[in-house]
């Protein structure tokens, strides 16, 4: 199979993954030619800089990403520090993904709902890259505040990417990131990388300088009843979803508000009583790994570069790790 | 005795890796970790030095209770418990006035902070220890018998035993943290002697005049601000007697064995030490010798 047609393949793991386990399967992962560790921040579970420490010191030959960190948990002085001291840990192989975050949890820790996103989203990656090119920045925002602030050890040109969905994020994306993280209803992925594209068009970009990666729910099996395992990992992206972008969906629109409503109230079981398999199905790569080659190279297709295989991974998630080699599934 | 070794993210972090293995092989007590904004971030530090290292105490001194949100410093600890055993302290503070300045913090309340910290601690039960880094005396008062342990920013055996006596800290698990250097050339003394005026500089008003030293600390801050290297010499037995120690290994000996006779239960030898790696390692070599009573 020619490079060109296959997109890369990329471990997710998140900061609710027991340590031990996500290291078994970074270590896996590393040893089997994927491309990325990517750590996914569940903000009301570990400490999401430090854990992705621990994995990048177990690991070899292989990056590191942490996405996404979101402004709204972390000050800026945290996320600049805190990043480039993983790049100089991965030599430069490390990528910061930043985003809002699940609007919920940052408002159960922070006490604050996330407003003006794409301003603060937009101010943070302005702010960052300078911080990364060595430059003093002075920046004020609520309470937080850095004065006269210069990361002197800073080596690299730490390459930012956004995890974002609403058009306008993807607009800002399009603009000023070095990749997007989508994580998209499938019907819609196509829009939203149209949408990144026009934007790096009119930024004078190269749209094609923009890294694509697509970060779904993903199941390796035959059996359609082990689409039940992605039950939270889809709970969690609808409930980060505008109610206008669910709207868009060729979905029972009722059920989505009654999972919304239910998962609001705490309800979380209810909530996932009520995602059918049409659901899971809009937001998970599944099948064997045949159908999941031809999704991939479908989703290749559409311009994705990177495609993370992530949780719930299936019933054995080691063995899908090393069955989902890139070296294995295209050898053929 | 104990006898740990403070290293900060100023540090390359490969540096750091190799700092840590020495501490560790060599057979001291405790690597501890400082912080500051413009530093390498503590989070992917313990991370990293507890991944580097086998089954060494690990402690930060200290952590800014401004420059973190409890839940999720305690998180951070959790994980690290979780990853690498039993093998962490917590050491909360206020943190150095310039690197509060650089976050914007202007006017600190740290008291009522370091209480929401204790509470969220006690509802996390995360059972680590939890040590208080602070000199001042409002706030050893309040709060310095409530944490584990009690680390005095200063290894003077003076201000030590002063700060005890006036606050009545009934805590006995007293650390002692302050910066060393061994066998200094001159630019390791200036180096060493800018530190213990930093620390000076940073001492509330209030406290040096209990301690009697605020008349020095007046030309210490002025010198410290202008950098004037040249008074800062000058003053170099002042600023040793109440905040550091530079000199050769008997020295270094001296002062353990003074701070032992205080009752200080760990002394903490900080930044900035020695800048050559070969006299680093005879340093540590040496030093966890005296882990040993006389």
């Amino acid at each position: 199979m020619k490079q060109n047609t296959i997109p890369d393949l990329s471990l997710g793991v998140t900061t609710g993954t027991p340590i031990h386990t996500a290291l078994k399967l970074s270590i896996t992962a590393s040893k089997n030619n994927y491309k990325t560790v990517w750590i996914g921040d569940d903000i009301l579970s570990y400490e999401a800089f430090t854990y992705t420490s621990i994995i990048a010191n177990h690991v070899k030959n292989i990056r590191i990403g942490l996405g996404v960190i979101s402004p709204y948990v972390y000050p800026i002085s945290t996320i600049a520090s805190a990043t480039a001291t993983l790049a100089e840990l991965t030599f430069n192989n490390f990528i910061l993904g930043l985003g809002v975050g699940g609007s919920l949890e940052v408002e159960r820790l922070t006490g604050v709902k996330p407003k003006k996103v794409v301003p603060r989203l937009q101010d943070t990656i302005t702010i960052l890259k300078k911080i990364f090119n060595k430059e003093t920045v002075n920046f004020e925002y609520g309470d937080e505040k850095i004065v006269a602030y210069k990361l002197s050890f800073t080596k690299y040109n730490i390459p930012v990417y956004l995890g974002v969905r609403g058009p306008k994020l993807l607009e800002l994306a399009g603009r000023l990131a070095d990749g997007v993280i989508f994580s998209a209803p499938l019907s819609l992925l196509g829009e939203s990388l149209k949408i990144v594209k026009k934007a790096a068009v009119n930024a004078h970009r190269n749209p094609d300088d923009i890294r694509k990666i697509l970060w779904n729910g993903f199941i390796l099996s035959n059996n359609v009843e082990d689409l039940k395992l992605a039950k939270s990992v889809v709970l969690t992206i609808i409930n980060s979803m505008s109610d206008s972008l669910l709207a868009q969906l060729k979905l029972d629109t009722d059920l989505l508000n009654q999972i919304k409503k239910e998962f609001l109230k705490g309800n979380k079981s209810q909530a996932m009583d009520y995602i059918t398999e049409d659901i899971l199905r809009e937001f998970c790569l599944f099948g064997g790994v045949e159908e999941l080659k031809q999704q991939f190279i479908e989703i290749k297709n559409l311009g994705v570069d990177e495609i993370i295989v992530g949780p719930p991974f299936s019933s054995n998630p080691l063995k899908t790790i090393k069955t989902m080699s890139s070296e294995k599934i295209w050898r053929k | 005795m104990k006898i740990g070794l403070h290293i900060d993210g100023m540090y390359d972090i490969h540096a750091l890796i190799k700092k840590s293995r020495i501490i560790e092989k060599t057979g001291l007590d405790a690597i501890w970790l400082g912080e500051g904004p413009e530093h390498r971030h503590i989070y992917p530090v313990l991370g990293t030095v507890a991944s580097k290292t086998k089954s060494i105490i690990i402690g930060t001194s200290i952590l800014s209770v401004h420059m973190h949100k409890p839940l999720q410093l305690f998180q951070a600890f959790k994980l690290l418990k979780e990853a690498f055993g039993d093998r962490f302290i917590i050491g909360l503070g206020r943190g150095g006035e310039k690197h509060l300045k650089i976050i914007g913090k202007n006017i600190f309340k740290t008291i009522p902070l370091l209480e929401e910290y204790l509470h969220t601690y006690t509802d996390f039960q995360l059972d680590l220890p939890i040590y208080l880094g602070a000199i001042g005396f409002k706030t050893l008062i309040k709060l310095g018998d409530k944490f584990d342990g009690v680390i005095i920013n200063s290894i003077s055996p003076r201000i030590i035993k002063t700060v005890i006596d006036k606050t009545g800290l009934k805590n006995s698990n007293i650390l002692a943290i302050g910066p060393s250097a061994y066998l200094p050339d001159k630019t390791l003394l200036n180096k060493f002697l800018i530190t213990c005026a930093f620390i000076a500089s940073e001492l509330p008003e209030k406290i040096a005049l209990e301690l009697g030293v605020d008349r020095q600390l007046q030309q210490v801050r002025k010198y410290f601000l202008n950098h004037n290297i040249t008074e800062l010499k000058n003053m170099r037995g002042f600023l040793e007697e109440n905040f550091g120690l530079a000199g050769s290994m008997e020295d270094f000996e001296n002062r353990v064995f003074e701070l032992e006779k205080i009752g200080v239960k760990q002394v903490i030898f900080s930044n900035p030490i020695t800048e050559n790696h070969g006299k680093f390692n005879e340093f540590v070599k040496k030093i966890a010798e005296l882990r040993n009573p006389r």
